[in-house]
C-alpha cells in the first residue's frame, strides 16, 4: 500500500549559525494534523452513537486490514522533521539539511479510520483520540531559537511542543494565522479531545502520561493548553522587521494562500533564506496577493506545501463543485462540505453563491457553517480587509463588508451554529449547504449530518480540502446513499508555478523542494527537475530534493559579517586605488554590542597595542634603477653594486645573511648587492627577486628605508 | 551628515500640520493638513516653499498621513489634485477610509454653507484618494531602494499612526498626534527602541498633567445626568469620528447601567456609516473591544439614536452630540445658537478648539459671541471643558521620548508658551536638544554618519582568537614578570589581574584589515594580505638589519652600582667584568664577561614589561625574537668588530619594530 502519494513535510529545523529555527510552527500542525492517530474506542458521547449505525462486522474486517496499514504509516513517521543543519563549529559555514517526509493529514485520516474501525475489537482500549506527533528525537527541543508558523495549517502541534515540551523559542505568525489557528485547535480539541472537561488533576495525569508514553501517542490537548500556547506566539504583520538577538533578522510576507498567509525571509548577517510555504499565485482569491520580494534578496528558497502535479486545477475544481451543488439544490437535496471555515472557502462561497443566483436558486438555500468556531471566523474574516486583495481592501473603504458572507449573514440567508443540535434543525426549511466539520469524518458535525442526510442519494457530499484521503474518510460510511464528489481545490503553488514565480526575481543559487513533488514524476527526482527546469530558467540554480529525515547541507558562499564604521574612523580613511579597486588599512577597536558591531577608533592604549601587531604590505618589484636613484637623492655617493656573473670577487667576510647561503646565492639565487657609506656609517642592501634586504646602523636607517619603499607600493 | 526640518504649519501652532523633512538626501512631507481659525489661503500650508515652479512631484519623496483629523490632512487634495503632486502618498487603512468622508464633509460646509469658491470638488477628493498607498502597522515600506517607513499605532483617533523613516543610518520618527493613555475604544500609544536621530513629536497638552481618566469620565456623566434631570439639554460638540465613539460608549453603558431614558442623539448621517467603519477595523481599537466583539459588538449602539433636524424643537431634555466639534459651522453651531440663551442648558466641550473658532471663545467665557457679521448670541448656557482630546501630556510625551531613545526631540503642534517649558524640562531630564521651530524655518540636525561595510568573518574571528590568547597571555606575563612596580599602561584595554569570576564576554576587539572597494555598493573589510593577493600584485619584503651601537662601559658601570641587578644576576657578577663592546676588548680581567649577552638579558626584560602583555616574546639562543623582529648579539668577525646588538625585521613589522627599536634605545641608554 503506498501510503504517501502526497506527504507534506512541513516541519523542519533549519539550524543557521548558531541559530536553530523551526520553520512551521516547526512543529507544524501537519504533524498533529498529519498525526492523529486514535488509539482505542472512539469518544461514543460525541458521536452518540451514529457511527454505530455502521455495521460492525464490516469495520471489525477492514480493522484489520487498517492495522496492518497503520503500522507501516508509523514507521516512515519517524522521521518527520527535516532538517537544515549548519555546522558552526567551523566556520566556514555548512547547512545540512535533513529532511523527513511528514505524513500529511494523508496518513492522518487512514490512521484514524484505522482506530475507527478498529474500535469494535479493542472496546477495552482508552476511550481517547490518541495522536502521534512529530519525531522530535533529533533535535534538543530547549535549543530551538525561533518557531516560525506560515498558516493555519500549520500550527495545530504547537501546543504540544510549547505545553509538554522544555521548547523555550520564540513563536512568531501573523495575527491572523494565529486567531485562525486558534479556532483550527478549538476546533481539533472539540472534536478530539478528552470527553467534557478536564480536571485539574486530570491535566497532571495527561503530562505524566505523556512523559512516559516517549515517542509515542499522545492524546489531544485541552483548552488550557491552546490558550497558554497562543499566548506564547507573538503576533506580526507583513513585512515587519523583527531583529533578534541583533543579527538574526525575519521578515514575513504574503503567501497568497489564506488571510495572514506568510513565507518568510530569514536572514543572518549577509545570508538570506526564503522558506516558501503554501503559496498561492491563483488571481482572484480574497487574500493578499503573493509578495515574490522576498525572492529578491534570498540566495537559498526552501519551498514547502507544493501541489502535487496532478491535481486538477482550482477553477474546473470550483465549477464542478458549484455544478454538483447546484445540480443537489434543484432537486431539493441537501449538501455536505467537509472542511475548515477559512481559507479558499470564503472566495468558494461567493462562486456558489454567483453559480446558484445565475440559476435562480440563491432565494431557495440556505448556508450553514456549523462549527464551535464557526460565529467566530466568520466575524472574524471579516475584520481582516488589510489582509486581503487590494479588490477586497476597496470594499471597506465604502464601507462594506468585504467577505460575501458577512451580508450572507445579514440577511439571515447564512446562519452558523456551533452543532447541529438546538437550532439548526428548526431552522432548516431550505435544502441546506452546510460547511464545517472535520476532513476525516471522524468526529464533529459532519458526522451527524452523515447519518441524517446520508441515506438519501438526492443529497451530496462534496470533498474539496486537498489534503485528505477521501477514500479512507468514507470507509465508515460505505453503506450510504448519499452520492459523492471529489474534487480537490487546490490552490497552493506547483513546482511550475514556482519557477515562474522565481524567473520574475533574482534567481536563488539553491532551491529545496520535497521529494514527493519530484518523485511523482520520475525516480530520479533531483536531476529530473534541475534538467527540466534548468532549461526554463537560467541553469546557475541548483536543485535539490529533500526527504524526510535526511539533512541537506546548504553551502552558503560569502561569509560577512555587518559592521558599522564610524564617521570619525571613517574621515581618517584614504583609499589607495589598484586598477578597479581601492584599498583603505584601516585599524580600529570593533565594539560589539547586542550582536551590532561598529568599528571605531580605538583608544590611546588601543592604538599603542594596535601598532605593535600592525602588518604593513609592500607590493610591487624592486628596481635596480630606482633604488640606486633614490639613494642618489639621499646623497649616497659611489655605490658598489655588485651583480652575480658579473663580479668575480665574491665577498666572503662580509656576507651575514640570515636566511641565504652564500654559495647558493651567487650560483642560483639572482642577487644584487648594493654597498655604499653614509654619514661615515657603511650600509648595504641586498635585492633579491622578492625580497630586499637592508644592513645598516640604526642611526641611518630612516633614511634608507625612505627610499627602499619608494620603489614599492606600501600599504 | 543632516537632517533639516521645516514646518510649513504646526510650528508653534495648532492646527494644518505639514513638517517638510530633509534626511538622507530624501524630501519628505509628513501630514498635509489645513486650519481650521482660517477661511483664507492661510488655512493651507504655503506650499510654493517646497518649489517654487510647483514641480512638487519631482522635490518629494513621499507624503505621509498619520491620521485622518482635517489639521494632518486637510490640504491634501488640494495638494495633489490642484497644486499637481503626483507621488506617494501613505496612510493607514482605516485613515484611507475615513479621511475622504471628513474632506468632503468639510468640502461641503466650505463650498455650500460659506460659498467657497476654487475648492476641490469631490471627485478630487476621489482621485486623491486613488493615489493613496496604505500601510499596516509595523509593515515596512520600501518607498525607494533607500528610504523605509513603518507605522506604530498612536492611539489617537481609529487608524492614527506615529511614523518611522529611515533612510541608511539615519532615522526620524514623527507621531503625528498620540496618546500614550488607553482609553475606552483605542489602545496607548507603542513604539520599538527604535533609537531615531531625531523624533518630532506633538505638544498639545505640553504643560498639562491630566488627573486619571476615570474621574473624568465619571466627571462628565455627572454633569451630563446632572442637566438632563434638570430637563435641560445637553450638547456636545464632536468630529464625526474619534472622540465622538469614545463618548458614545461611555454614555451608552452609562444609560444602560442607569437605565435611562432621555433621548440620545447623534447628528450627522455620519453616524451610521462612522460606526460601521468602526466595526470593520475593530482591529485597530483596543484589546477589549478586538476580544469580545464577537459576541457584542461595542458599535452598536442601543440607545443612540440619528439626529433629525425637526427634533431641534422637541421639548428636552435630550443629550445631542454634534457635529463639528469646534461649532464653527454645521449642526452644532445651529444648536448652540438655539441653546445657548437657556441657563438651563450645557455644552460640553470634550476637544481642543483652534483659536478663533466659536468653540474657543465659548471656552474663554465670551459671554456675547460674534458668530458672523450679522449674529451674535447670549451665551447664558452652563459651558463645561473635559479634556478627552487624547494627546498625550508633558508625562506621555517624556515617556515616549524615553521609549524610543529618541537623540534630538523637535516639538511642533502645540503652542509656543507651553513647547518652552517642556523643552527645557526635556533638555534637563535627558540632556538631548529639544528644538521648537516656527512655521517657514529650518533646522538643522546633525547626525552622526557611520557606513555599513561588510567584514570578513574570517578576520573577526582571527582578531577574536588573538585577543583571546593576549589575554591569557598578560596574565601569564604579569604573574612571570617578577618586578613588583611592574604597572602597565594599557591597563585600560586590558584589566590587568582579572579573577574567573568577572570574566565577561569581549564587547571591544581591536581590528585590523583593508577596506577593499571596488565600486559596487558594498564596501569590505578583509584580511589585508589574502585581499592584495587578490589582485595579483607580486608581493615584495624588504628586511632590515640594524646594528644598534650601545655604551658598554656605561652599562657596566651602572650595573655594578645596581644591587637588584646583582641579585638577579648573581652568578656572573661574580667573575666577570667589563667588556666594552664597542670598542675592542682590552681589560683581560673582565674576559669572560659577554657584555652583549648582559644587554640582551636587560632588553628582553624591558621588552617583557612593555611589550609582553600583548605579543609573544621567546627567546633563541640567546636571541630574542618577537614575530619576525629578532635581536641578537654578533656573531661573525666583522660584526663582533663593530659591535652592538644586531636588529632584524621584516617591514610587515615595522611597527613594532620602531617600538622595540625605541625600547631598546631607551634600555641601553638609561639602564637602571
Amino acid at each position: 500500500t503506498s501510503l504517501l502519494p502526497d506527504g507534506e513535510p512541513n516541519c523542519l529545523v533549519l539550524k543557521l549559525r548558531q541559530m536553530l529555527i523551526l520553520l512551521d510552527c516547526g512543529l507544524g500542525q501537519e504533524q498533529l494534523y498529519a498525526m492523529p492517530v486514535r488509539e482505542g474506542a472512539m469518544a461514543e458521547e460525541l458521536k452518540e452513537g451514529l457511527l454505530s449505525a455502521h455495521s460492525p462486522s464490516a469495520t471489525a474486517d477492514t480493522g484489520h486490514k487498517r492495522k496492518h496499514a497503520h503500522t507501516e504509516t508509523t514507521d516512515i513517521r519517524q522521521d518527520w522533521a527535516m532538517f537544515l543543519k549548519a555546522s558552526t563549529s567551523q566556520f566556514p559555514q555548512k547547512k545540512k539539511a535533513r529532511g523527513l517526509d511528514t505524513n500529511k493529514e494523508f496518513p492522518t485520516a487512514v490512521a484514524i479510520s484505522d482506530t475507527a474501525s478498529s474500535q469494535s475489537t479493542r472496546a477495552s482500549a482508552t476511550r481517547e483520540y490518541m495522536f502521534k506527533l512529530p519525531d522530535f528525537s533529533g533535535v534538543d527541543l530547549k535549543s530551538i531559537d525561533v518557531a516560525l508558523v506560515s498558516n493555519y495549517n500549520h500550527i495545530l502541534a504547537l501546543p504540544y511542543l510549547t505545553e509538554f515540551t522544555e521548547f523555550q523559542g520564540r513563536i512568531f505568525a501573523t495575527e491572523p494565522t494565529i486567531e485562525f489557528g486558534r479556532q483550527l485547535m478549538t476546533e481539533f480539541a472539540t472534536f478530539f479531545g478528552t470527553s467534557v472537561s478536564s480536571a485539574p488533576h486530570e491535566v497532571i495525569d495527561r503530562k505524566k502520561l505523556i512523559a512516559q508514553s516517549g515517542s509515542g501517542l499522545y492524546p489531544a490537548y485541552t483548552h488550557a493548553d491552546i490558550k497558554a500556547c497562543i499566548d506564547k506566539i507573538q503576533p506580526v504583520r507583513f513585512r515587519e522587521h523583527i531583529a533578534l538577538y541583533g543579527s538574526l533578522k525575519l521578515t514575513a510576507h504574503s503567501a497568497g494562500y489564506c488571510l495572514g498567509g506568510s513565507n518568510w525571509l530569514i536572514q543572518i548577517g549577509t545570508e538570506s533564506i526564503a522558506y516558501i510555504s503554501s503559496s498561492s499565485t491563483q488571481i482572484n482569491l480574497h487574500p493578499d496577493l503573493f509578495d515574490g520580494t522576498l525572492l529578491e534578496h534570498a540566495s537559498t528558497v526552501i519551498a514547502a506545501d507544493l501541489r502535487p502535479k496532478t491535481s486538477l486545477t482550482y477553477d474546473t475544481g470550483v465549477n464542478e463543485v458549484c455544478a454538483t451543488i447546484a445540480r443537489t439544490v434543484a432537486r431539493k437535496g441537501h449538501v455536505l462540505i467537509p472542511c475548515a471555515i477559512s481559507g479558499f472557502l470564503f472566495d468558494l462561497l461567493e462562486d456558489v453563491h454567483l453559480h446558484l443566483s445565475r440559476m435562480g436558486l440563491e432565494q431557495q438555500v440556505q448556508y450553514s457553517f456549523v462549527s464551535p468556531v464557526a460565529d467566530t471566523a466568520l466575524q472574524y474574516s471579516n475584520i481582516l480587509a488589510e489582509w486581503m486583495a487590494p479588490r477586497k481592501q476597496e470594499m471597506v473603504y465604502l464601507p462594506e463588508a468585504p467577505l460575501l458572507h458577512g451580508i450572507l449573514l445579514e440577511k439571515g440567508t447564512a446562519k452558523n451554529y456551533k452543532s447541529v443540535h438546538g437550532a439548526f434543525s428548526s431552522d432548516l426549511k431550505f435544502p441546506c449547504i452546510a460547511f464545517g466539520g472535520h476532513p476525516s469524518l471522524r468526529s464533529g458535525p459532519m458526522v451527524n449530518l452523515l447519518h441524517m442526510w446520508g441515506k438519501k442519494d438526492i443529497n451530496s457530499i462534496i470533498f474539496i480540502e486537498p489534503r485528505i484521503d477521501v477514500q479512507a474518510s468514507l470507509e465508515p460510511f460505505e453503506g450510504l446513499e448519499i452520492s459523492r464528489s471529489i474534487c480537490p481545490l487546490d490552490i497552493r503553488l506547483s513546482v511550475d508555478q514556482l519557477v515562474e514565480v522565481m524567473k520574475k526575481h533574482r534567481h536563488p543559487k539553491h532551491v529545496l523542494v520535497p521529494v514527493h513533488v519530484t518523485a511523482s514524476t520520475s525516480s530520479d527526482g533531483a536531476a529530473e527537475l534541475a534538467d527540466s527546469k534548468g532549461t526554463t530558467s537560467t541553469s546557475s540554480i541548483r536543485w535539490s530534493a529533500y526527504k524526510a529525515g535526511v539533512p541537506i547541507q546548504l553551502g552558503i558562499g560569502s561569509l560577512y559579517e555587518t559592521v558599522l564604521l564610524s564617521e570619525e574612523l571613517a574621515k581618517g580613511i584614504f583609499p589607495q586605488s589598484f586598477g578597479s579597486k581601492s584599498f583603505a588599512p584601516v585599524a580600529g577597536s570593533l565594539s560589539i554590542y547586542n550582536n551590532q558591531m561598529q568599528l571605531e577608533p580605538a583608544s590611546v592604549a588601543g592604538r599603542q597595542i594596535l601598532a605593535l601587531h600592525s602588518q604593513r604590505q609592500l607590493r610591487g618589484v624592486m628596481n635596480l634603477q630606482t633604488l640606486l636613484a633614490g639613494l642618489a637623492m639621499i646623497g649616497v655617493v659611489d655605490p658598489v653594486v655588485t651583480k652575480p656573473g658579473i663580479d668575480g670577487d665574491d665577498d666572503d667576510d662580509n656576507n651575514d645573511d640570515n636566511d641565504n647561503d652564500e654559495e647558493g646565492s651567487s650560483l642560483e639565487i639572482p642577487e644584487i648587492r648594493v654597498e655604499f657609506k653614509l654619514d661615515g656609517l657603511p650600509a648595504c642592501i641586498i635585492v633579491h627577486e622578492g625580497e630586499t634586504v637592508v644592513k645598516c646602523d640604526d642611526s641611518i636607517r630612516q633614511l634608507l628605508r625612505e627610499s627602499v619603499l619608494k620603489c614599492l607600493q606600501s600599504l | 551628515m543632516t537632517i533639516q526640518i521645516v514646518p510649513l504649519g504646526a510650528g508653534q501652532d495648532v492646527g494644518r500640520s505639514c513638517i517638510l523633512v530633509t534626511i538622507g538626501g530624501k524630501n519628505i512631507m509628513l501630514d498635509c493638513g489645513m486650519h481650521m481659525g482660517f477661511n483664507d489661503e492661510r488655512r493651507f500650508p504655503d506650499f510654493s516653499y517646497i518649489s517654487k515652479t510647483g514641480d512638487f512631484t519631482e522635490m518629494l519623496d513621499c507624503v505621509i498621513i498619520s491620521h485622518f483629523h482635517l489639521d494632518h490632512c486637510g490640504a491634501l487634495p488640494f495638494f495633489t489634485e490642484m497644486c499637481g503632486y503626483d507621488g506617494n502618498i501613505y496612510m493607514t487603512h482605516p485613515t484611507k477610509a475615513i479621511c475622504p468622508i471628513l474632506l468632503e464633509d468639510y468640502r461641503k460646509i466650505s463650498v455650500e454653507r460659506k460659498g467657497d469658491r476654487n475648492f476641490f470638488t469631490s471627485q478630487n477628493i476621489k482621485d486623491c484618494m486613488k493615489k493613496v498607498v496604505a500601510v499596516n502597522l509595523h509593515q515596512t515600506i520600501m518607498v525607494d531602494d533607500d528610504l523605509e517607513i513603518c507605522a506604530y499605532y498612536a492611539g489617537h483617533v481609529l487608524g492614527a499612526a506615529m511614523f518611522y523613516i529611515r533612510v541608511g543610518e539615519e532615522s526620524l520618527v514623527y507621531t503625528g498626534d498620540y496618546n500614550m493613555t488607553p482609553d475606552r475604544h483605542l489602545g496607548s500609544a507603542w513604539i520599538d527602541k527604535v533609537r531615531p536621530d531625531v523624533l518630532i513629536t506633538e505638544s498639545t497638552y505640553a504643560t498639562t498633567i491630566r488627573d486619571s481618566k476615570r474621574s473624568r469620565e465619571r466627571d462628565f456623566l455627572k454633569k451630563v445626568h446632572d442637566c438632563v434631570t434638570e430637563g435641560g439639554n445637553v450638547i456636545i460638540p464632536v468630529f464625526a469620528l474619534g472622540r465622538a465613539q469614545e463618548l458614545c460608549i461611555l454614555i451608552e453603558t452609562y444609560w444602560e447601567r442607569m437605565d435611562l431614558k432621555v433621548p440620545i442623539y447623534f447628528s450627522a448621517g455620519l453616524t451610521e456609516k462612522a460606526n460601521h467603519f468602526y466595526r470593520l477595523f475593530i482591529n485597530w481599537t483596543n484589546e477589549k473591544i478586538k476580544s469580545t466583539f464577537v459576541h457584542r459588538n461595542m458599535f452598536d449602539f442601543k440607545h443612540i439614536k440619528a439626529w433629525d433636524r425637526s427634533y431641534i424643537d422637541s421639548p428636552g431634555p435630550m443629550v445631542v452630540f454634534a457635529t463639528p466639534g469646534m461649532l464653527h459651522s454645521g449642526t452644532s453651531l445651529e444648536l448652540f445658537k438655539k441653546w445657548a440663551p437657556d441657563s438651563k442648558n450645557m455644552v460640553i466641550m470634550p476637544g481642543y478648539c483652534v483659536a478663533g473658532t466659536v468653540g474657543s471663545k465659548v471656552l474663554a467665557g465670551e459671554k456675547k459671541i460674534q458668530i458672523d457679521a450679522f449674529t451674535s448670541v447670549e451665551v447664558n448656557l452652563q459651558v463645561k471643558n473635559l479634556s478627552f482630546s487624547a494627546h498625550a501630556d508633558a508625562k506621555g510625551i517624556m515617556q515616549l521620548i524615553r521609549q524610543c531613545e529618541a537623540k534630538n526631540v523637535v516639538l511642533v503642534h502645540g503652542e509656543k508658551s507651553s513647547m518652552g517649558f517642556l523643552k527645557s524640562r526635556i533638555m534637563s531630564e535627558f540632556g538631548i536638544p529639544c528644538f521648537d521651530p516656527a512655521n517657514g524655518t529650518t533646522i538643522s540636525i546633525e547626525t552622526s554618519h557611520v557606513i555599513p561595510i561588510e567584514m570578513s568573518a574570517g578576520l573577526l574571528k582571527k582578531h577574536l582568537i588573538r585577543q583571546s590568547e593576549i589575554q591569557n597571555g598578560v596574565n601569564e606575563g604579569l604573574t612571570s614578570s617578577s618586578s613588583p612596580g611592574d604597572s602597565s599602561d594599557d591597563s585600560l584595554e586590558h584589566p590587568k589581574r582579572i579573577p574567573p569570576s568577572v570574566v565577561k564576554p569581549k564587547d571591544r576587539v581591536l581590528i585590523q584589515g583593508m577596506l577593499v572597494m571596488d565600486g559596487s555598493k558594498t564596501i569590505r573589510l578583509e584580511d589585508a594580505e589574502e585581499a592584495l593577493d587578490r589582485i595579483g600584485m607580486a608581493k615584495h619584503n624588504v628586511r632590515f638589519e640594524v646594528r644598534k651601537g650601545y655604551n658598554a662601559t656605561a652599562l657596566r658601570l651602572a650595573v655594578e652600582d645596581d644591587e637588584y641587578y646583582k641579585n638577579l644576576v648573581k652568578a656572573s657578577v661574580g667573575e666577570a667584568m667589563d667588556t666594552d663592546t664597542g670598542e675592542s676588548p682590552t681589560t683581560e680581567l673582565y674576559q669572560d664577561w659577554d657584555g652583549d649577552a648582559f644587554a640582551l638579558d636587560l632588553v628582553y626584560v624591558a621588552l617583557q614589561k612593555a611589550i609582553g602583555g600583548h605579543v609573544k616574546l621567546t627567546r633563541d639562543n640567546g636571541a630574542i625574537v618577537v614575530r619576525t623582529v629578532r635581536i641578537r648579539a654578533p656573531t661573525d668577525a666583522d660584526e663582533l668588530e663593530r659591535g652592538g646588538l644586531l636588529v632584524g625585521w621584516d617591514y610587515q613589522d615595522e611597527d613594532l619594530a620602531t617600538r622595540i627599536l625605541s625600547i631598546v634605545t631607551l634600555t641601553l641608554r638609561d639602564n637602571p
